[in-house]
């Protein structure tokens, strides 16, 4: 084989990682928003780590480096308190989510562990059958590869969105 | 709990400080007052997020102060916020939340009010639902303006009696007194 068909076969090696891990990563948002949209909601913290941290911030503090947002969890534990709590006391409107996302940027940081970005937009449906854009911004993640497959480390959801409409109970 | 809730003259403005009491009979209060939220055995799997790190000389559990007409003053165990309410016409209000602690905080008492503001604003396990009962209630009146209902809350229980409680109506009776005087109606 000569020189220059073994460089073009590596090169080729290289890109179908990427698109390999690409998909991998695509795969995961994907699962990830199916199940909040399908209301699978107690499966939502099996994602992630069991130190994960999953925020959801608005851009107009995060801009001001401002540390604060409307949902913190420090750790599973307080994912699934979440999901106790929405199912058992917290008392809101019926509603649907459709999420839409776009735009997933990778960066990888070694080979188990992936920083990556992309666009979301919440669409919410009320029991009146109105459709609204309820979330517009951007997640910020950092991936690990663990024995069960690939795990939210950290999810930072920042929403551009000035208002939160009556309130938050559903994750984004 | 035990609470200590103090109105203005002209019933308008308000302080209520709840104190934590202990409970050895697993919130039988609630139960046996059928408190419709009450749940038994309903039990958090972090319940970090309610430790109350002693920072004042009483330790209040929770601290709200509603200053007529738009600005309510709060602590719930160390998450210290102010609220803002800016009213949009007659069907839509905004509430504005700032968060703060103080520039002396350790790194864990920071992470620590970070934490408690998961109790508090439109995603607050406590507050939640306050704007989504303001929503219920616009939406029952909005389209009954010639209707009237009334609830008679606890009108026969003296105002005196009610001083200890956290469910009393004597103070939103102040208030309506004060907002009426306010607006000579």
């Amino acid at each position: 084989m000569s020189k220059v068909s073994q460089l073009g076969e590596m090169l080729m090696n290289t890109t179908i990682e990427q698109m390999m891990l690409w998909y991998e990563m695509q795969r995961l948002q994907e699962r990830y928003v199916s199940v909040i949209d399908a209301n699978r909601l107690e499966e939502w913290p099996d994602l992630f780590t069991e130190d994960c941290v999953y925020e959801i911030v608005p851009k107009e503090n995060t801009d001001l480096n401002l540390a604060i947002g409307v949902m913190h969890c420090f750790g599973r534990a307080m994912l699934s308190d979440r999901i106790t709590s929405l199912r058992k006391a917290n008392v809101f409107e019926l509603h649907i989510y459709r999420h839409l996302i776009s735009g997933l940027e990778l960066a990888p940081l070694d080979t188990d562990t992936v920083e990556m970005q992309s666009n979301y937009v919440v669409v919410q449906t009320l029991t009146d059958g109105e459709s609204h854009v309820y979330q517009a911004g951007r997640y910020f993640d950092r991936v690990i590869r663990t024995a069960q497959g690939w795990r939210y480390q950290r999810k930072r959801a920042v929403y551009d969105t000035s208002r939160v409409r009556t309130l938050l109970v559903t994750p984004v | 709990m035990q609470y200590e809730i103090v109105s203005s003259d002209n019933g308008l403005h308000m302080s209520l400080m709840a104190f934590n009491t202990e409970d050895p009979s697993g919130g039988a209060a609630y139960r046996d007052n059928k408190v419709s939220s009450f749940k038994e055995g309903l039990r958090l799997e972090d319940p970090s997020i309610l430790t109350n790190v002693k920072e004042f000389d009483e330790v209040v559990n929770t601290y709200i102060q509603p200053i007529f007409p738009q600005l309510v003053v709060t602590q719930i165990q160390n998450s210290l916020a102010v609220r803002q309410l800016l009213p949009k016409g007659p069907a839509n209000y905004e509430l504005v939340f700032y968060f703060f602690g103080y520039a002396d905080d350790t790194p864990e008492m920071r992470m620590h009010r970070i934490k408690q503001a998961n109790l508090v604003g439109p995603a607050g396990f406590v507050s939640m639902e306050d704007t989504f009962a303001t929503e219920l209630i616009q939406s029952a009146i909005a389209h009954s303006g010639d209707a009237l209902s009334m609830a008679d809350m606890g009108r026969d229980v003296s105002d005196n009696q009610q001083i200890g409680s956290g469910i009393a109506d004597s103070h939103v009776r102040g208030f309506r007194r004060g907002y009426q005087k306010l607006m000579g109606l």
